[in-house]
């Protein structure tokens, strides 16, 4: 470790120097040209992320020049004694930038953004009133639960619309993993023990009652597990659609079932 | 228990029918329907007045008129509304209205088309009840 002070440093040095003296220098000093070359150091990291959120309805380079910005922040309040790795620090601020840039891009027409906010609030009291009632909550029951009107409620279910598909389906994904976006895939759970169904009969049968696009959705969600933004894409249509139906089909199955096993 | 017929007529544009699916969503909620049925709902008004834009003749001049006949069970029916007499095409049938009306199906209990000089797309939909 050099004992240099930090101040009189020639561009030579900066550019050899390890990435963690160059933090403790900058931090001693806030020298710009430190800085720069701890950012350009760490560019990979804005490249990798910006091609992860790449095509999913925004420009790459709108995404990548967000990325930078986070990159910029990251640089600037890190704080190496903390003992943590750079990227460790950098990756989540950069990808929070990105999110909050398809918050505010993703609106396609401009909704006031305590609509914006309430859309998220919906959701997570959608999410765990669905969890307490082992059903699909009512307006007033979630207007209760966050302590507002109804009507704010139909205005940001309505709202909610307004986002391009792609750029909705964004906003609530989980961090890169291609799983759905719905939070409340109450059906989740009774999908998995769907597919351990071995009555195979008794799903040829319930399949052949579907139509062609229910049948797609099923065939592309459990057999070629593809995602539901996939299917989307195919048919043309959106993702909450395809959301929906899956929902709908499911819940056609189980009544099916039911049924069966009632004649039985 | 009410038995009520709300009625709707919007200029026939892209941009109404967020109204259309606003009036459906109150509805809903008047209804005690859960957010997933009201969510069902809007997509099916929406969807609706979506094929009559884009594959029946009517243009700006025209409108659509929504019904709302709320019982027991929901029944909606969104049909065109010419300004002038002007025939009925048959609807352009592709594989876009295929999927719509598909949509329309898995999601509504029953759909019928009524083709005249205005064409009309009726849902019904059994509510669940709760305690079944």
């Amino acid at each position: 470790m050099s004992d240099k002070n930090s101040d009189n440093l020639t561009l030579q040095e900066i550019s050899e120097a390890d990435t963690k003296d160059l933090f403790r220098f900058f931090s001693e000093n806030e020298d710009k040209r430190i800085r720069e070359e701890l950012i350009s150091r760490h560019m990979y990291i804005a490249e990798i992320l910006s091609k992860k959120y790449a095509n999913k309805g925004i420009d790459y380079d709108d995404i990548y020049q967000v990325a930078c910005i986070g990159l910029i922040y990251a640089v600037d309040r890190f704080k190496v004694e903390k003992g943590y790795e750079f990227s460790s620090f950098a990756t989540p601020t950069i990808i929070g930038e990105i999110k909050k840039h398809f918050r505010d891009k993703g609106w396609s027409i401009r909704v006031p953004r305590r609509i914006q906010e309430l859309s998220q609030k919906v959701n997570v009291a959608r999410t765990n009133l669905s969890q307490e009632l082992q059903r699909s909550p009512t307006i007033e029951e979630i207007a209760e639960y966050l302590n507002c009107s109804e009507e704010n409620i139909l205005e940001v279910m309505e709202a909610r619309k307004v986002y391009t598909p792609k750029s909705l389906d964004i906003t609530y994904e989980s961090d890169g993993d291609d799983k759905d976006i719905s939070l409340l895939d109450l059906i989740g759970e009774d999908d998995i023990e769907f597919s351990r169904i071995e009555n195979k009969d008794f799903i040829a049968k319930a399949t052949l009652k579907l139509n062609e696009v229910e049948r797609k959705i099923i065939e592309d969600r459990y057999f070629y597990k593809k995602t539901q933004i996939d299917i989307a894409n195919d048919l043309g249509i959106s993702q909450m659609t395809v959301s929906r139906m899956e929902k709908k089909i499911i819940s056609k199955f189980r009544k099916e079932l039911e049924r069966t096993n009632l004649i039985n | 228990m009410m038995n009520e017929k709300i009625e709707l007529i919007i200029p026939a544009k892209a941009e109404n029918i967020s109204v259309a699916r606003l009036t459906a969503s109150s509805i809903g909620m008047k209804m005690k329907l859960s957010i997933d049925e009201i969510e069902d709902i809007k997509l099916c008004v929406g969807e609706a007045c979506n094929i009559l834009l884009q594959k029946s003749n009517i243009d700006k001049d025209d409108s659509i008129y929504i019904e709302f006949l709320i019982s027991e069970d929901i029944d909606i029916s969104v049909s065109t509304k010419k300004s002038k007499s002007k025939k009925s095409i048959e609807f352009v049938n592709d594989k876009e209205l295929t999927y719509a009306r598909m949509i329309l199906q898995t999601l509504m209990d029953c759909v019928e088309v009524d083709l005249n000089d205005d064409i009309k797309i009726i849902m019904k939909k059994d509510m669940e009840k709760i305690d079944e």
